[in-house]
């Protein structure tokens, strides 16, 4: 029988103490965003896929960032959970960014 | 450093009990608060010269450097540079001899003796010297709806956060030289820029003041006028910022500035709040005084940047700083005296 193992980091523990993975992480940036890139760096170095989201080379979708960060500002981490649960981090905040992640 | 390869690691402080030897904690060579331009110009000498080193930092790698849009006077690159792009230089460059970077915030240092601890909101570090480079943040202008309207039209980051406001106004309060370099760069997405200046001319420099001139289509500058209050109201289910209120104080008079946002650079503070707890000596404003050799009131801790008292706030300067304090605790760490006493400056 082949045994999976995931790594813990990947999982998350929700309210009924089942683990919980990420699902998917989209990141909302500009262009010359310095704290955009240190969070980009830091998933990279986790092994953490995310989809960049340019909010200059897509305008259209400004709105959305506002309304999902409640703020005018990037970077936006969305972090999306298998069972749809989301954390929403803005600016480069590994207090909140790790826990969301991990 | 000596060049032997085993010294390139940390050593173990160790306890002896009995016959029992118990490791406790590494101690690196060098623990570097902060990763701007003045840390990352020391790691770069302190690591050629095999002293181990790592940084701890809880901003962006290159700090406010790597935010800035465009720099024009750091010597070496006859067309500038982009801030992120020096940072992102500086990084490999550190990297390349063997620096470590961690992502923490540091909250104490503590004197043990022989090494320092160095307490993050990790854990904790030891070392035998440590050098504080945490550089300064934007100050904030202190009036009614700069807090509540944070990050909702009040913004300290135009690299940032400038592409919400593609044809939109702003309005830019400050007059030095990140105030004009920044609402320069901010005319590449706003429709009109007002620049709040509080004194009667800019203490920009005249190179940025003659660049600013080429953008007086989209801008406006309002000399001796006082930003006085930030007001917004909910529209489309957010609450955005509307105007500025100010006044001119060569009339009395409160004038209103309609706009979409405010981006606020009225001169910086020093990160070091965490010190407060610390023995190492602060100015009057917070800034760190040092020696002649960069060395705190606490032996072995070193700053370099600006966040040390003297400071003239430049990336340049904070790089010479940095290679000078790399130098210092080089030699601290051969356990030779410094050249003469250590004497604090008078500010």
């Amino acid at each position: 029988m082949s045994v999976t193992i995931i790594s813990n980091k990947k999982l998350k523990k929700n309210e009924r103490g089942h683990t919980l993975m990420v699902k998917n992480i989209t990141i909302f940036t500009t262009n010359t965003c310095a704290y955009c890139g240190m969070v980009k760096k830091w998933l990279a170095a986790k092994g953490l896929a995310y989809e960049e989201v340019n909010l200059e080379q897509n305008p259209e979708r400004q709105a959305e960032a506002m309304q999902v960060s409640g703020q005018l500002a990037v970077p936006v981490t969305v972090v999306t959970r298998q069972d749809d649960t989301q954390s929403v981090v803005v600016g480069f905040n590994l207090a909140q960014l790790a826990p969301a992640v991990l | 450093m000596s060049q032997t390869a085993e010294k390139t690691k940390a050593v173990p402080v160790t306890a002896t009990a009995s016959a029992k030897t118990v490791a406790i904690e590494p101690v690196h060579d060098v623990v570097m608060i902060g990763a701007g331009p003045a840390a990352l110009s020391a790691a770069i000498y302190t690591t050629r010269e095999d002293i181990e080193t790592v940084l701890y930092d809880k901003g962006p790698i290159g700090g406010l450097a790597a935010v800035t849009d465009w720099i024009d006077n750091y010597p070496g690159f006859a067309k500038g540079i982009s801030g992120l792009d020096l940072a992102e230089n500086l990084h490999q460059q550190a990297q390349r001899f063997g620096a470590k970077f961690e992502y923490g915030e540091v909250a104490n240092i503590i004197d043990a003796g022989s090494h320092k601890r160095v307490i993050t909101t990790d854990g904790e570090v030891h070392a035998k010297a440590v050098l504080i480079a945490t550089g300064s943040d934007y100050k904030k202008i202190g009036v009614p709806g700069e807090k509540e309207y944070y990050a909702r039209g009040v913004h300290y980051c135009a690299t940032c956060d400038g592409a919400f406001y593609r044809d939109k106004r702003l309005v830019v309060v400050g007059g030095g030289n990140s105030a004009v370099q920044e609402a320069i760069f901010l005319t590449r997405f706003a429709s009109h820029i007002d620049i709040l200046v509080r004194g009667d001319h800019f203490r920009a420099s005249e190179v940025l003041q003659e660049e600013l001139q080429k953008h007086t289509a989209k801008v406006t500058v309002h000399f001796n006028t006082s930003t006085d209050e930030i007001i917004g109201a909910k529209v489309d289910n957010f609450e955005k910022v509307t105007k500025v209120i100010g006044t001119d104080k060569t009339t009395g008079k409160k004038v209103d500035f309609p706009t979409d946002g405010v981006f606020v650079f009225v001169g910086l503070l020093p990160n070091t709040e965490f010190l407060k707890k610390t023995t190492i000596e602060l100015d009057e404003i917070g800034f760190i005084k040092t020696n002649p050799y960069l060395e705190t009131s606490l032996p072995g801790v070193f700053a370099a940047g600006d966040v040390r008292s003297g400071a003239t706030m430049q990336i340049a300067t904070a790089v010479g700083e940095g290679a000078t304090a790399a130098l210092m605790i080089r030699h601290y760490l051969e356990g030779h005296a410094l050249l003469v006493t250590p004497v604090t400056l008078k500010v």
